[in-house]
């Protein structure tokens, strides 16, 4: 019995050189072929040999393979309009289903769910639609979201949703600017929430928006088997809302001034919010605050379309009213993709929080722009406990990947002093 | 002048040095790994051609009886990622081996005709009528009773009917304009087929039509595919939607573009390398045909952005009771200012879809750079010529919609070989081709000419420039009866450099022989007298034997380099036969 490698060699070698005698096949040669401008047989040779699959071709075999795959699949694709298939079910119509692809944020696994909606419900301009999504990390959503446009001319508009949502796996450090990376546990969420409340369109770019709503979240060990559960590590008294969750009655109020030009992937013009929101226990625990939410962001041309310096800043903090406490999932976090690039998705978690990013954005293709940016930002008690040497940094760069409107897919690269992240994510502006 | 024909030889092996200064092992270790990467090695592909002249053919015989082949199917996606990330790397890497000449190339640097080409005027001046016919062989649809659509329109972007036929029961696929951008995809797509049936290549019969709407009626079996991937009998509503976005006349009627069915059985396209396996009369790789290389100059001065394998193909036919595949140009739509129904982007004909060197400057520079095309993009001057510009057109920087290995393949000849042809066209001939589009705005048409006028020089002088611009050779009589060398020098008769500081050297050798025969000589004037030749070369003049005289031009503009074309003379009978010639 000879050895296991060159039984295996010797097969591949076999199945490689009896797929090269298949694939070699000769050329019919016509018999009528005349006078030519070439050697006609050394160009009948040079043909054979382009047409065949020589043994020292080998390292290529995956290559042809995986061409030859793709030919079919895309011809397979385009002669049976696949693709415009596709885009049927997946635009919207009067009424249907529509696939929905991620949406549950970063870190929760690869979410796919589908949409059941209807437009011009009840009346015209009128939208319902209830999705469905899970992630394989066990993430969930369920809900119903519902727009009635209260005139004729749709500037006003009554919004209502209900959701049910399972996060199963969140991460947290600990409460803190100080808290440290290796202190990372697991929790789960799960949530009822409904909301309503109506939009006004006071001009094309001036929105303002009033909310209210209820929402009971219940905690439990997040299912992230990697990492310790919540309870492990901290104890039920020193985080708010880990104990029993919160029940909350909300509201809020806030005003949108949008001068983007292009939303989806800004090259001039600035997006500002301001909110203001209250939180009131709903049962016996004692949580109630008031939330102060301060938005801005402004893209500014370098000389040329094709240059862009985009900035951004997010203040937030939660006021607890008369001892109360914030709940630690209603504080403000950040890290992550979309928050503080370099760090990790909740690395931060406190009452108050501030967020700055500068982000140079350079025009590669129609298609793609590149980014470099620096992200710094902090969370603390209050706003008074925010210093300069508080400040978290992280920077990085990447690719931001284009079409007509916005910004489908990002891929970035960001680094802090806890490492160097990778983030793959979809949509957002920054 | 001796001085300086000293330089010549010294600057010759000069090159020759550079040119082996290479260690042979680096070279052999490069052939290695071309030879891995590529699947198509220059010792595989090379078809042995010993140095000397070329077959004096003028017919290249690759219209013999074949068997059917199959029809092959392409798609627009697949052609994309494989020209971008699977062609082109490998195109990089082929090209990193021997430089190789255009195959089928004849003893006097043309093509001969064959199923892919027929030299039309720059070897056979047409007239103004004939450019302004292009291939059409009779005076187009007739529509004098209804106009049946037989098939929706199934590929492209275009508005249109796949399949329609007329009252005299021949077939077209028609081609509105837009309702935003009137004349534009229908004067682009009939201009280009009537320059490029005029250059040679095999284009379809085209007319501009119109259609009142009562005109247009659905055959039973017509079908579409719908918007939403669906195939289902055509109503109706689906010619109104494609007449609801297309372009109307003042008087109600709507101006299309009506291309004659392609005689022969459809076979699919035909791609930019590779031969047809299923073709035997396709034994030149299309990288080292000569129309297809020279086609990217060709291209580029028509702006034909949309040069791929989609918008050709191959349909199998019969002649003289030979059946055989023949090779067309198709969809001149995307041409000149237009890209399809719309005008071109800033983009269009600066860089590909997906461009790897055009996204590395921005890249490497951090966004400092930006290419003048995409900061300043040039404006749609007229919506029915939409965006074409001469300023910022650089022949060799153009690029079509996708990397094409025979574009990437064009050498110095082909390069000069489609800048005669380019250079070919009178401004009569061009404002004949331009008035085909029948635009109805005289300054649009005017500016579309003046335009394609600026373009033809610049692609010229590239052409003239990269190579010897020294061009049909023959021989005639001296004033005392002896035999003389005549040649034109295109790049004085295009008025591209002056007489005044123009003139030429010539060495003389045997083929096969290092050394040459007496010492290069120069002159002016565009004859050698080749009984002087002979005096002057000496006693070494073997009665049999083929020689080579090498010709340059020098002059007084400094962007013509000195290049060099080979002409061989075979001695027979004591008077010289002319062989053909060669560009260096």
């Amino acid at each position: 019995m000879g050895a296991p490698v060159p039984r295996v060699a010797a097969a591949v070698i076999a199945l490689l050189l009896a797929a090269s005698a298949l694939v070699a096949q000769p050329d019919p040669i016509p018999s009528t072929l005349s006078e030519r401008v070439i050697d006609v047989e050394a160009a009948q040779h040079a043909k054979k040999i382009e047409h065949s699959f020589r043994p020292w071709q080998a390292p290529l075999l995956p290559f042809l393979v995986f061409g030859r795959v793709m030919e079919k699949g895309f011809i397979a694709v385009d002669r049976n309009h696949l693709l415009e298939k596709a885009q049927y079910y997946m635009a919207e119509h009067d009424r249907g289903f529509k696939p929905l692809f991620g949406g549950l944020g970063i870190g929760t696994g690869f979410a796919l769910g589908v949409e059941y909606y209807r437009n011009d419900f009840l009346r015209r301009g009128g939208r319902i639609g209830i999705p469905l999504r899970a992630s394989t990390l066990l993430y969930q959503d369920y809900g119903v979201d519902l727009s009635l446009p209260a005139d004729s001319s749709q500037r006003v508009s009554l919004d209502a949703n209900a959701h049910y949502r399972v996060r199963s796996q969140d991460d947290f450090f600990g409460l803190g600017n100080g808290s440290r990376a290796g202190d990372r546990t697991s929790y789960m969420l799960q949530s009822r929430q409904f909301s309503f409340g109506p939009r006004f369109e006071l001009t094309r770019r001036l929105h303002f928006n009033a909310r209210f709503g209820y929402n009971s979240t219940s905690v439990f060990d997040g299912k992230d088997a990697r990492f310790p559960v919540i309870t492990a590590r901290f104890a039920r008294s020193q985080v708010p809302g880990l104990r029993n969750g919160a029940r909350l009655w909300a509201g809020e109020v806030s005003l949108v001034h949008d001068t983007r030009d292009v939303p989806g992937r800004p090259r001039s013009g600035g997006y500002h919010r301001l909110e203001a929101g209250w939180r009131q226990s709903g049962d016996s625990n004692d949580f109630g605050f008031w939330r102060y939410r301060v938005e801005a962001e402004r893209y500014l041309p370098l000389g040329s379309r094709n240059r862009v310096l985009a900035l951004r800043f997010l203040g937030i903090t939660n006021q607890a009213r008369g001892g109360s406490a914030v709940p630690f999932f209603e504080q403000v976090i950040l890290g992550g993709s979309s928050t503080l690039r370099g760090f990790r998705e909740f690395r931060f978690y406190d009452t108050s929080g501030v967020m700055m990013s500068a982000e140079y954005r350079y025009n590669l293709n129609a298609y793609a722009d590149m980014v470099l940016f620096v992200d710094q930002g902090q969370v603390a008690r209050q706003p008074g406990d925010f210093s300069w040497s508080g400040l978290r940094t992280g920077y990085g760069g990447g690719l931001r990947f284009l079409n007509q409107s916005g910004t489908p897919f990002k891929i970035l690269l960001g680094r802090s002093n806890e490492g160097t992240r990778i983030y793959f994510s979809l949509g957002g502006t920054f | 002048m001796p001085e300086r024909a000293d330089q010549t030889s010294k600057a010759e092996g000069g090159r020759q040095k550079a040119a082996g200064a290479w260690p042979a092992a680096f070279r052999l270790l490069l052939s290695a790994f071309c030879l891995l990467l590529s699947g198509l090695s220059a010792a595989a592909e090379a078809p042995g051609r010993k140095a000397g002249p070329r077959p004096a053919l003028w017919v290249d015989n690759d219209t013999a009886s074949i068997p059917e082949p199959a029809r092959k199917f392409d798609t627009l996606h697949y052609d994309f990622f494989y020209a971008t990330f699977g062609q082109a790397p490998r195109s990089f890497v082929g090209r990193l081996g021997a430089k190789q000449p255009a195959w089928n190339v004849n003893a006097w640097e043309e093509m001969p005709d064959s199923s892919w080409y027929t030299n039309r005027h720059h070897l056979h001046p047409m007239t103004v009528e004939q450019v302004a016919r292009g291939a059409n062989q009779h005076a187009g649809p007739d529509l004098s009773g209804r106009l049946t659509i037989l098939e929706g329109k199934t590929a492209g972007t275009s508005l249109g009917f796949g399949r329609a036929r007329d009252s005299a029961k021949n077939v077209y696929f028609i081609k509105f304009d837009s309702a935003e951008y009137p004349e534009l995809t229908t004067a682009s797509e009939v201009i280009a087929d009537r320059f490029f049936h005029a250059l040679g290549f095999n284009a379809p019969q085209e007319w501009i039509i119109y259609v009142r709407p009562e005109q247009i009626e659905i055959g039973p079996e017509a079908k579409i595919w719908d918007k939403n991937g669906r195939q289902r009998q055509m109503t109706r509503a689906d010619v109104e939607e494609v007449l609801k976005g297309s372009a109307r006349a003042p008087d109600g009627r709507y101006r299309a573009v009506a291309s004659l069915l392609l005689p022969g059985r459809i076979k699919g396209s035909f791609r930019f390398h590779g031969t047809r396996l299923d073709d035997p009369n396709d034994l030149i790789p299309h990288q080292h045909r000569r129309e297809l290389r020279g086609l990217r100059l060709l291209s580029a001065w028509l702006n034909h952005y949309d040069i791929r394998p989609g918008n050709t193909m191959d349909t199998y036919v019969e002649q003289d009771s030979r059946k055989f595949l023949r090779h067309y140009l198709l969809d001149f739509g995307s041409a000149l200012g237009s890209a399809s129904y719309f005008p071109k982007t800033a983009r269009m004909g600066f860089s590909y879809v997906w461009d790897t060197r055009e996204m590395g400057k921005p890249f490497l520079t951090l966004g400092l750079y930006q290419p003048r095309w995409r900061e300043n993009p040039a404006p749609v001057k007229f919506p029915s010529v939409g965006r074409f510009e001469s300023e910022m057109f650089t022949p060799h920087l153009w690029k079509p919609v996708l990397p094409l290995v025979a574009f990437d393949y064009m050498d110095n000849a082909d390069a000069f070989w489609a800048a005669k042809l380019v250079m070919s066209f009178t401004e009569e001939q061009v404002r004949a081709a331009v008035r085909e589009g029948q635009l109805s705005d005289r300054q649009a048409e005017e500016y579309l000419v003046r335009t394609l006028l600026e373009r033809q020089r610049k692609a010229g002088w590239y052409g003239f420039s990269v190579s010897a611009p020294l061009d049909g050779f023959r021989l005639g009589k001296t004033v005392g009866g002896g035999q003389a060398l005549t040649f034109d020098d295109l790049a004085l008769k295009c008025g591209f450099a002056g007489p005044a500081g123009t003139y030429y050297v010539y060495t003389f050798s045997r083929l096969g022989q290092a050394g040459y025969l007496g010492r290069p000589r120069s002159f002016r004037g565009h004859s050698i007298s080749l009984d002087e030749l002979m005096k002057w070369a000496g006693p070494a003049l073997d009665p049999k034997a083929v020689f080579t005289l090498a010709i340059a031009a020098r002059r007084a503009e400094p962007e013509f380099e000195e290049r060099w074309v080979k002409v061989y003379l075979a001695r027979e009978a004591g008077e010289f036969r002319l062989l053909g010639w060669e560009r260096d």
